[in-house]
């Protein structure tokens, strides 16, 4: 309790900082440097913003002429938002607001700005902002496809079962089972059903291989994790290796196959597979860690250290770092279990995701508090859930208590 | 079904939702005063210079020193038609010195290094800040002013393009009120050095006659030991603060944390038993060496590089005394007025004591072993 208190108060701190009264030099910074020779590469651009640039320079050009318009707006914000995405750069995000600015703080605004605003919403972890404008959206649109798996998923990453179960049923009556299984499976997969998951996937696959291959890597994933959660290891390792022999760029896929290998101590697979995508936090994490139980000091403390500087980055710019990571980070790297399980209940009070929920679990155990899980635990035992690696957690700090 | 599975494509992408890779956009402006002019370094990132302007000269995707060179001049106007720094209602000019190159987290910078014709011992400055604001309204302008012990950072939003800068010693005072606030709270919230402390001025008020335990006749001799064994305490834990901080002598923190701990037991079995034939200040001195290294602790962790040491280590230290002031404040005139019942000497002071002991126990107990029994 008393750390608990201390880090409180380190955090009280950390305000501080940001308030403006004391900082460190800005953050991270390397020492500036002249360049050796003119054909060194500063900079790598999105492969979207080449492939779109003239599109996008003629877009933009449009919108400056013309601001309010609607059509132009939206198309230049959608461009910066798919390349915000595959880039994991929320600056795009960023470029895309300030296309949708005119309409950013209007209550009723056209559409097709509403979609794409509570995406931005999302994006920015406003999860009841975003379903605001996701229900006023749907009021137009009442059979959107997309908003209402946006929905679901939503309530589903909130742990509101039921609401996202809602949103899939109304999804279903319009537009039929295959594309509400679409909302449907994440959620099964997170309430014990796991098996029907997998079994809705299997049916699945075939029609989308047909008829929407862009969709497959999805499939793929989510069979690897109905898998895993069911500790089905090697059909998971198979679904795992299919998904990023589609695409090896999958960061979400990259991440979620590191901690398998990580889970399977089978550490020593995880840094070849991640080191050249360490761009992304999450991925920078699982490498930290994969470095250090492999023995890898330094490797480990440099990844250790550029991650810190990225959170202090963020706080810096009087953001917070995203709860998950920081979380982990605190545990695994800091060797911090008071930080890790304050942070992740914080977390989890917003996002109870797998990895959401199993920081919690696994923070608590370190820091020798299963008291402190109890909430989280209730909450898995009142959804059926039966994840395999959640569940060997539960088990743990059940023997503590 | 065609239609159906259109729009499905974002099903995926939003599975990444919540992987933030980076943050958004910032800059990077640190004005450094202290020489006869302010000078300016400015890290703007390449990608929102691509953005603003162009630097992909070749298209090719990569941005080249030499590229960056040869847009120099459109950088630097850019960037300058997005800066107004003013001192006393005069507009400083802002002239280039040099471009450099550096990295920040989310990848390459440009780094403007520029003259000023502003005294560099400027005490207000007005900044007017507004890069990349209409354009990407989570932009933020990071703005750190340094000046040898000073140092303060503030942020930039389109929200608040504006800052009113006081260089000087407002800067020096916020960090010292931040850090004095810093000490009254791990006072407030750090039981063991209130319990220890409690434990030492319950006998205060009393006085060994004959193997027994009198009250003191007036408030002045209570008083006395009070102020010595508050001052012998604050003399020793700023003596060992200062050591550890400074990283002549540190110890791992779960060696100090049992120290502590089991300082408090000694101090309570003292009062019971006082085998010690030592007052009360020798015991104050002697353990308050072992939670000045408990302080250092808070205090290292807060972030020291930050700002001037001096500053931190007498703002901390003046924040745990004035904590204690308090808490003496609370108990001296208490203490005083029940020192002569019988109530005080055997609750306060002996089961006082004995349950002192049994919980300093517990946590010496946790912290050695790391395990949780109490929960404090």
């Amino acid at each position: 309790m008393k750390r608990q208190y201390i880090s409180f108060a380190f955090r009280l701190l950390s305000c501080f900082v940001i308030a403006g009264s004391i900082g460190e030099s800005p953050a991270s910074a390397a020492d500036a440097y002249l360049p050796a020779s003119d054909d060194e590469v500063l900079e790598t651009l999105p492969s979207t913003l080449l492939s779109s640039r003239s599109e996008l320079s003629s877009l933009r050009r449009k919108l400056a002429d013309n601001p309010r318009d609607v059509n132009t707006a939206a198309s230049v914000a959608s461009l910066y938002m798919q390349m915000g995405s595959q880039e994991g750069d929320p600056r795009y995000f960023g470029y895309a607001q300030a296309a949708l600015e005119p309409w950013w703080e209007v209550n009723n605004p056209p559409a097709a700005i509403l979609r794409l605003r509570a995406k931005l919403k999302e994006k920015d972890h406003q999860y009841d902002r975003a379903l605001d404008d996701l229900k006023t959206f749907l009021e137009h649109e009442p059979q959107d496809i997309q908003a209402w798996i946006e929905v679901s998923n939503i309530y589903r990453v909130q742990g509101k079962y039921d609401k996202s179960q809602q949103a899939c049923d109304r999804l279903g009556e319009f537009a039929g089972d295959v594309v509400a299984n679409v909302g449907l499976v994440p959620l099964l997969i997170s309430t014990g059903q796991a098996e029907k998951a997998d079994k809705l996937l299997a049916d699945m696959l075939p029609i989308i291989k047909r008829e929407s291959p862009e969709t497959l890597e999805w499939v793929l994933t989510e069979q690897a994790e109905a898998a895993r959660a069911l500790g089905r290891d090697e059909q998971a390792e198979r679904h795992y290796k299919e998904g990023l022999a589609n695409n090896p760029a999958n960061l979400y896929l990259l991440r979620a196959c590191a901690d398998f290998l990580l889970d399977q101590n089978r550490t020593a697979e995880v840094l070849p597979l991640l080191e050249e995508h360490t761009t992304d936090n999450g991925v920078l994490l699982l490498a930290a860690i994969a470095a250090r139980r492999t023995g890898k000091k330094k490797v480990s403390r440099d990844f250790q250290t550029q991650l810190e500087n990225r959170f202090e980055e963020i706080r810096l710019r009087g953001s917070e770092p995203h709860g998950r990571f920081e979380s982990r980070c605190a545990l695994e790297l800091q060797d911090d279990a008071q930080k890790a399980l304050t942070l992740a209940l914080d977390n989890w009070e917003k996002q109870k995701e797998m990895n959401d929920t199993r920081n919690v679990l696994a923070a608590a155990i370190a820091a020798n508090d299963p008291q402190a899980a109890q909430p989280v635990v209730r909450f898995l035992k009142q959804n059926g859930n039966q994840d395999v690696d959640l569940q060997e957690l539960v088990e743990q700090l059940e023997e503590m208590e | 079904m065609k239609y159906l599975f259109a729009s499905l494509f974002f099903v995926i992408e939003l599975m990444c939702a919540t992987a933030f890779a980076h943050k958004p956009s910032d800059s990077y402006l640190t004005i450094t005063g202290g020489e006869e002019y302010l000078t300016i370094e400015w890290d703007i990132a390449l990608k929102d210079l691509e953005f603003l302007i162009g630097l992909d000269e070749n298209q090719n995707g990569e941005i080249t020193w030499g590229e960056v060179k040869a847009r120099r001049k459109a950088v630097t106007a850019h960037a300058l038609s997005r800066l107004q720094i003013s001192h006393r209602g005069y507009d400083c000019q802002l002239k280039l010195l040099d471009v450099l190159a550096t990295r920040h987290s989310d990848g390459g910078y440009v780094v403007l290094s520029l003259s000023t014709d502003c005294p560099g011992d400027a005490a207000e400055l007005t900044i007017h800040y507004n890069l990349l604001f209409d354009v990407d309204p989570t932009h933020r302008g990071l703005v750190h002013y340094t000046n040898g012990e000073i140092d303060s950072t503030y942020v930039l939003s389109p929200e608040s393009p504006l800052l009113e800068l006081k260089t000087g010693e407002v800067n020096r005072w916020n960090s010292f009120v931040a850090y004095v606030e810093e000490g009254i709270w791990h006072i407030w919230i750090g039981y063991d050095h209130i319990l220890f402390l409690l434990t030492l001025l319950i006998p205060a008020v009393l006085i060994r006659r004959d193997h027994q335990w009198q009250p003191v006749e007036s408030f002045r001799p209570a008083w006395t030991s009070v102020l010595k064994i508050v001052t012998m305490f604050t003399i020793a834990h700023s003596l060992t603060l200062w050591l550890a901080v400074m990283e002549y002598v540190t110890l791992p923190g779960w060696i100090v944390e049992a120290a502590i701990a089991f300082s408090i037991i000694v101090t309570a079995l003292n009062n019971l038993f006082p085998v010690l034939h030592l007052s009360g200040w020798a015991i104050a001195f002697g353990f308050g060496l072992i939670h000045g290294f408990g302080f250092a602790n808070v205090l290292i962790d807060l972030g020291l590089s930050s700002v001037s040491l001096g500053i931190a280590l007498l703002g901390f230290n003046v924040g745990v005394e004035l904590g204690q002031l308090a808490i003496v404040a609370v108990f001296l005139p208490l203490a005083y007025l029940m020192r002569s019942t019988t109530f005080y000497r055997w609750a306060i002071l002996r089961c006082g004591s004995i349950l002192v002991a049994v919980i300093a126990a517990i946590w010496m107990y946790e912290r050695i072993f790391n395990a949780t029994i109490v929960g404090l």
